[in-house]
């Protein structure tokens, strides 16, 4: 066994709200607002509805293979060559999420601290997560719980505090946005929300699994109103310079906020809090990306994963991608829709194969 | 009194656990040495044991003062306390009347077992066989008696050397509550324990450690809510300490504990029995060693260090608003310095414009950058506290008066440092002084240092970093099996106790991470009421 | 690297563990050591602090001037006094660099200033009316994108005037002048006679469809009241001593006042609003916070009662009508009576109505008198009576929106719905029993 710890099913609660919170923050709000303008929230409740669903395809999977994560069973479900592949699919799309959390984070600092390289920025965060990783599931699920409520509070805490400069009146018009744009924004927002993917890993350590399905739709509620809250303030406080110019909308919004005229440019306090979100989002991938390599190859520590897979993580997010544009597109591009392949139609063909061959057993039986 | 309670505790603990713990006191793998039936040649083998020490006292007379039966009673000089010997060994034996009684009522071979039962009249007495028994015995205060013609000796416990008076614990003083600390021996300590909870079930184990020191270390825990599993694995570790011996509870500490490597105490350690009573109440077991006038706690949890035992002897507005300021106090002495660092060199802008102009004309032509400057003075502050601390009192006051009044005042107006920077360094030191416990304070300024530096290098994103690496490292701790940020992660109810001191009727449970057993505490109904109201006729 | 040496050297016996941990701590205190203030870390000390900052027209055509006023530190926040009787004002420095864009001067800055110029606290920006009148599009620009200066700075253009010399002008009361500017545009409320404008409020409104957005306006006065008449639209007709900012005949020195408002047609700059239209201005887009407002129930100035408003909130509805766009503007405002100069009472119902009434068509002249300026001189839609279509009829906005400004908006009829309620408060009720000789003036 990879792991002995198990988590607690509050742990997997703030586990699935911070990668969820954090992964939409800082890179997501401008592909949606540029698209689906006053109408982002309806994107956003149709990710809420998919992911929900995907989330019954993982817990439907998760409870009839008890105990194991989801590389355990597509070997299982698809026999050991076509398994090991479809295993891969998943590292390989946690690997890339980690990579670009690394990526996205380290970008945003360097609006704080401009002359620092990158690189700097995305070696401390992967060694960060590195020792979290290595410390094991317990500790990050124990983090999480640490993190989540924070996080929480920060992404209600941070529009909240602009109430005073708001307009709502910017949110009108309503329902102006051609439906074929929003649903595929809807689907962006769905890849992004989708990484509670890691509910296929997670869940096989969730000392009450038969919650996994109630908590996971909890998570995705909950963050998904954190977020359109947020993205709701955004709206409001810039107007038409939400749908066309701003990138960073998060921090935008924090640049808002002025205390009584005393405190400004709170956002420089604001971002080194997000470090911790940041953190834990990759320590998550970066642990499910490690366990998966190990499955895939056979290994029975992560001793020598965890370095190998920080490496490399490292290595991808700071010299695998180039500049803003670059990323938004290969975002939009490829990885949502590789994303989407993954986190959806591998899941639900699992489901499919595993019902069939369950049927045929029972028939054959 | 006390040696029927222990004999009692030893049946019980025969009873339920046989073999597994053994008899404490035995040591295992050494021979027994026979006492010899000749009063002589059993003192000359006691002193050639000990090496013929000067404060051996052998004292050897005839049994009655008249019959030819002969005795030896042997102490060390200063150790036990010869007005008992006197009193109750040496004059019953010496009386004529104890000589007719005897020669009336027993036969001469079982003159020892008579001597027991009506001559020595001390509480504790034991016959043994083992001459190192005997000597052992000696060594730690007992007083040896030989009777001529018997294979036993009888060993009388006459503890009684020089003991400090309980006084009032000198590190963790409180303007309220009881003001008892523990002193260094160790039977006063567990009375000390003993006089808080009167429970039947209270538990005082002991055994010995130290091949050379042979100190006695006492397991003190309250059967049927202290956790069974906690309690076996705090024996099972003391079983494995083989040093030749324990000078002080830091020892026994070290080689228990959990988590050797880190600077967080995994093992918690306090001078004040009630608060080790209080600990022991919640499940927790408690080691007491003798020498040392500190109490071990464990499990312990990293939040249980906010909570001063004072703030249950203060009504609970005034205590939760004390929690709240040592929480702020911890975050001010870890972090205050590095973030003035962070936020003047690397994002000033945060800043309001006034406060910033200040900050800015402070530094016009001081010398050093910030950080350096904050550490220069971190270091200077760390020394002086360094040299107060064991410096007669006399001297004190002249320290402080150059520390404060030459160091600071003249660096400031040299221009060499900024005022900003004292100022804050001076925060830090007082915030770091209003954390309870001396073991966190020192942690604080450990990672003060660690913190400072990180944020010299990388701005707030260092703070950031080094902070939550404190943070993975905490909460991959475990502390006897517990989690140590525990209730916060893993998470329970009783993570309401960190922000405040609730009141002690609304505690109706203990808090449920240390044990699962028998958890309640009181009723829910204890909240104190108004007397029901009558008519007045 | 301390992290790193944990998990490498985990499992690997706890001695060895401890050993990396030490090694990994020794270099990064080497390291601290031997690159103090690494990447993005300034001394305060090494850093010039500007807090307002002043864009001219280069001599040279095609390149721009930039203005900055710098603090001087060890003048201003020093807790002694400055040594010398070098008087008010004199707490920062005022110099300027040249270049081909705002980002590009600025740059330049430090080769004059020997500091590394900070823009954190930057919190006024003044663009000169030349420039202003070119459209400050590409300016704004540098300003959004930087993540240094604040959006919430105010934004004013200079009338009349460089925006350096307004750099330069004197202040009695702050060390730093600027800080004047900020506290007549924070107060701009008490009588809402001028317009305070943020640079995210100046961004939105320009970005805003169906909206054009407006500025504050700050000129130079010699001391003690305006210096000249100065309503002229193109601002070219101040004297030669104001244009420069020197100090005028007679040692008159010369005091920034913020007064009125900038109009912009998209992000060009069309024309300068007085007082009483700035307020209309504000009555229209809710802005409007305090006012004193003189009426004249009797008529012929015999009898002067001044009206200060406390509440005041507007709303615009958009209606389409047969195709054609409507607007009515709601205004409900209170008002305490402040002061009266006549000896009879008003301490009526009636009369109370009767105040009310004329408060009402008070407010309704300065919003009529705004909106013709707007739809017949300028042509431009400062109060964003197309965002309101926008927002409120979407589709039919769809065929308005390229020629909102020119084809439509002058012909909006904007209904006016004043509401106004007063309440007679302070000390006296009636008026004194005085015998009254005076006879208001």
């Amino acid at each position: 066994m990879l792991e002995e710890g198990r988590i607690s099913k509050r742990q997997f609660f703030w586990t699935i709200v911070v990668i969820i919170i954090t992964m939409s923050m800082f890179r997501l709000p401008h592909l949606v607002l540029w698209r689906a303008r006053q109408d982002f929230w309806l994107a956003f409740l149709m990710a809420i509805v998919l992911d929900i669903v995907v989330g019954c395809f993982l817990f439907v999977l998760g409870r009839r293979y008890r105990g194991m994560t989801i590389y355990g069973y597509s070997e299982r479900v698809l026999g050991k060559l076509l398994g090991k592949l479809a295993a891969a699919a998943y590292v390989l799309l946690f690997f890339e999420m980690a990579a670009l959390e690394t990526r996205n984070f380290a970008e945003a600092f360097l609006l704080v601290m401009p002359e620092t390289p990158i690189w700097v920025f995305a070696t401390i965060l992967v060694a960060l997560a590195a020792y979290a990783v290595s410390s094991g599931l317990e500790v990050i699920a124990r983090a999480a719980e640490l993190v989540g409520p924070i996080v929480s509070l920060l992404a209600t805490a941070v529009p909240s505090l602009t109430s005073n400069r708001i307009r709502p009146a910017n949110l009108l018009p309503l329902l102006q946005t051609p439906p074929l744009a929003i649903i595929e924004t809807g689907l962006v927002v769905t890849s992004f929300f989708g990484v509670c993917v890691v509910m296929g890993v997670l869940m096989a350590y969730v000392n009450e699994p038969s919650k996994a399905l109630k908590v996971k739709a909890g998570a995705v509620v909950i963050s998904g109103v954190l977020m359109m809250y947020g993205y709701t303030t955004a709206v409001a406080l810039f107007g038409e310079e939400a749908f066309s110019s701003l990138i960073n909308t998060h921090y935008n919004v924090a640049r808002m906020i002025s205390v009584r005229g005393f405190f400004e440019h709170v956002e420089v306090m604001i971002l080194p809090l997000w470090t911790g979100a940041a953190f834990l989002a990759i320590s998550v991938f970066y642990y499910c990306t490690s366990i998966g390599v190990a499955q895939i190859i056979g290994l029975k520590t992560l001793r020598y994963v965890v370095p190998s897979v920080g490496i490399a993580v490292a290595a991808r997010a700071f010299l695998g991608f180039r500049s803003g544009p670059h990323m938004d597109r290969y975002v939009t591009g490829t990885l949502v829709w590789y994303a989407l392949a993954v986190e959806a139609c591998l899941t639900l063909l699992l489901l499919v194969v595993s019902t069939i061959r369950q049927r045929s057993d029972e028939s054959g039986r | 009194m006390l040696r029927v309670a222990t004999t009692l505790l030893d049946l019980l603990r025969a009873r339920k656990k046989p073999g597994s713990k053994g008899s404490p006191r035995g040591r295992a793998g050494e021979p027994p040495v026979h006492v010899l039936r000749d009063v002589q040649a059993n003192a000359k083998a006691v002193a050639g044991f000990l090496g013929e020490p000067q404060d051996l006292v052998t004292r050897t007379f005839k049994l009655g003062g008249t019959k030819q039966l002969e005795c030896g009673v042997i102490w060390i000089d200063g150790l036990a306390d010869k007005r008992l010997i006197s009193r109750h060994i040496l004059k019953p034996l010496m009386s004529g009347a104890f000589e007719a009684q005897a020669d009336a009522t027993a036969p001469r071979g079982n003159v020892l077992e008579f001597v027991r039962d009506c001559g020595i009249s001390l509480g504790q007495l034991r016959a043994v066989c083992d001459l190192r028994e005997v000597v052992s015995g000696i060594l730690s205060g007992d007083t040896a008696v030989f009777i001529q013609t018997s294979g036993q000796a009888l060993l009388a416990s006459t503890r009684g050397w020089k003991t400090r008076d309980v006084e009032e614990p000198r590190g963790e003083s409180v303007i309220r509550g009881p003001r008892e600390g523990f002193v260094e021996d160790l039977r006063t300590n567990t009375v000390l324990l003993r006089r808080r909870i009167r429970s039947p079930n209270l538990r005082i184990e002991t055994l010995t450690i130290g091949s050379a020191g042979q100190t006695q270390v006492a397991v003190v825990y309250l059967e049927g809510i202290a956790n069974p599993k906690v309690v076996e694995e705090v024996w099972a570790r003391l079983r494995r300490i083989k040093i030749d011996a324990v000078l002080s509870d830091q020892y026994v500490e070290e080689l228990i504990r959990d988590a050797p490597l880190s600077p967080f105490p995994t093992v918690a350690n306090t001078e004040r029995p009630d608060a080790v009573a209080a600990g022991i109440l919640e499940g927790q077991v408690a080691v007491l060693v003798d020498g040392s006038p500190f109490a071990l706690r464990m499990p312990v949890t990293f939040l249980q260090y906010f909570q001063s035992p004072e703030d249950y002897y203060v009504n609970f507005h005034t205590a939760t608003l004390s929690r709240w300021l040592r929480l702020v106090a911890l975050l001010a002495a870890l972090t205050l310095p590095s973030l003035y660092v962070a936020v003047t060199t690397f994002n000033p802008e945060m800043l309001p414009t006034p406060l910033l102009v200040s900050i800015a004309a402070a530094r016009e032509g001081v010398p050093f950058p910030v950080a350096i400057e904050a550490f220069l003075m971190e270091l200077a502050f760390e020394t002086l506290r360094e040299a107060g601390l064991r410096m007669p009192r006399v001297i004190g006051p002249a320290v402080s008066i150059v520390g404060a009044l030459v160091l600071g005042e003249a660096a400031i107006s040299a221009g060499i440092v900024s005022a900003p920077t004292v100022i804050v360094v001076a925060f830090t030191a007082i915030a770091s002084f209003s954390i309870t416990y001396p073991d966190i304070t020192a942690i604080a300024r450990l990672l003060r240092f660690l913190l400072l530096a990180l944020s010299a290098i990388l701005g707030l994103f260092g703070l950031m970093t080094g902070f939550i690496a404190v943070h993975i490292h905490l909460l991959s701790l475990r502390s006897f099996g517990v989690p140590y940020m525990s209730p916060l992660a893993p998470s329970s109810l009783a993570a309401r106790d960190i922000l405040m001191r609730w009141p002690l009727w609304a505690r109706t449970k203990r808090v449920g991470y240390i044990t699962w057993q028998d958890m309640r505490r009181q009723p829910a109904t204890s909240m104190p009421q108004a007397p029901v109201r009558r008519k007045r006729m | 690297m301390i992290m790193f040496g944990v998990v490498w050297g985990k499992g690997k016996g706890n001695v060895k563990r401890l050993m990396l941990i030490a090694l990994a701590s020794a270099i990064l205190t080497l390291l601290m050591i031997a690159t103090p203030g690494c990447w993005s870390a300034r001394e305060l000390d090494k850093r010039a602090i500007v807090v307002a900052v002043g864009i001219d027209k280069a001599k040279e055509p095609g390149k721009l001037e930039v203005s900055y006023q710098i603090i001087k530190p060890a003048e201003v926040g020093a807790p002694r006094p400055a040594r010398g009787g070098e008087g008010q004002g004199r707490g920062v420095w005022v110099l300027s660099t040249t270049g081909d864009s705002l980002f590009d001067a600025a740059w330049k800055m430090s080769n004059v200033a020997g500091r590394r110029p900070f823009w954190g606290h930057l919190r006024l920006i003044l663009f000169s009316e030349a420039l202003a009148r070119e459209g400050l599009g590409p300016f704004l620009d540098v300003l959004a994108r930087n993540p240094m200066p604040r959006r919430l700075a105010w934004l004013a253009v200079a009338r009349g005037c460089l925006a350096r010399s307004i750099l330069e002008g004197y202040s009695e009361l702050e060390k730093v002048p600027a800080e004047t500017i900020m506290g007549q545009l924070e107060e701009y409320g008490q009588n809402s006679t001028s317009l305070a404008q943020t640079l995210h409020g100046f961004l939105l409104e320009m970005e805003n469809p169906g909206q054009s957005p407006a500025a504050s306006a700050v000129e130079l006065v010699s001391k003690g009241g305006p210096s000249a008449p100065n309503d002229g639209e193109s601002g070219d007709e101040g004297s030669e001593d104001v244009e420069r900012g020197r100090a005028g005949a007679g040692g008159t020195k010369l005091v920034p006042m913020v007064r009125g408002a900038a109009v912009f047609k998209r992000d060009r700059l069309v024309g300068w609003l007085d007082e009483e239209e700035t307020r209309g201005l504000l009555w229209v887009t809710n802005r409007v916070r305090g006012a004193s407002i003189v009426v004249d129930p009797l008529a012929g100035g015999r009898g002067k009662v001044t009206l200060e408003i406390v509440r005041a909130r507007s709303r615009i509805r958009p209606e389409i009508k047969g195709g054609v766009p409507h607007v009515t503007v709601e205004i409900s405002a209170s008002a305490n009576l402040a002061e009266q100069a006549t000896a009879s009472s008003l301490y009526t119902i009636e009369h109370l109505h009767e105040l009310e009434r004329e408060l009402a068509s008070a407010i309704e002249n300065e919003v009529r008198m705004v909106v013709t300026r707007a739809q017949r001189d300028l042509r431009t839609d400062v109060f964003g009576f197309g965002l309101t279509f926008y927002r409120k009829h979407p589709r039919q906005w769809k065929a308005m929106a390229e020629t909102w400004e020119d084809a439509y908006f002058p012909h909006v009829e904007v209904n006016l719905d004043v509401n106004t309620r007063l309440d007679v408060s302070g000390l006296i009720g009636p008026a004194l029993k005085r015998r009254m000789t005076g006879t208001g003036w």
